[in-house]
């Protein structure tokens, strides 16, 4: 096993300011057609954050659980409450995410 | 954010770099925004055509905001999830 070069806290700093960076980048990629790159970046992000278990927190429904898509809203996915639920269709992939909610 | 001498472990996806030197004299002066990263591969995106640029054959110099900041290819030749951990 390697040394430990760099402390836990400082290490977790740097990969929530990755994840911000990259989740950014695959926005605008997904905002320009271009969803490989921006489902990479996803998938980066998301590998990034088990590594040094740093939670995604605001990001968590920005995109597909699936098949990491990047969320733009009305253009590769929809939004519908149904039976107390908010219910997210990617049409991406198809994958449906339903989270329950309090009124 | 992206701060000096942090570079080696931090994002390196959608930054400007060029290559200063290389073992190979065709890479030197290539220049392009990153868009992915590999291993042993950095993939430069260099006129609308994907470059890839191995990492153990180059140094690069990547521009953050403005200033550049030089890095051995073989200083971050890890998966860029590991680099946080491992990069010096």
């Amino acid at each position: 096993m390697s040394r430990r070069r760099i402390s836990k806290a400082a290490a977790k700093k740097i990969a929530r300011e990755r994840m911000d960076i990259l989740l950014q980048l695959a926005e605008n990629e997904m905002r320009e057609n271009r969803g490989s790159y921006s489902r990479k970046y996803v998938e980066l992000a998301c590998r990034i954050s088990m590594r040094y278990n740093t939670p995604m927190g605001k990001h968590k429904r920005s995109y597909c659980p699936k098949c990491r898509s990047y969320f733009v809203f009305p253009k590769n996915a929809s939004v519908r409450l149904k039976n107390g639920r908010i219910v997210i269709t990617c049409a991406e992939c198809g994958n449906v995410s339903r989270y329950p909610f309090k009124r | 954010m992206r701060s000096r001498g942090d570079l080696g472990r931090h994002e390196l996806i959608g930054l400007e770099v060029e290559v200063v030197s290389s073992t190979h004299p065709g890479y030197v002066g290539m220049k392009g925004r990153v868009v992915d990263e590999t291993k042993r591969m950095l993939v430069i995106d260099k006129d609308g055509g994907e470059k890839r640029l191995p990492k153990r054959a180059c140094v690069f110099e990547f521009i953050v905001g403005d200033k550049r900041e030089r890095i051995e290819g073989t200083e971050i030749e890890f998966r860029p999830e590991d680099r946080i951990k491992r990069v010096k």
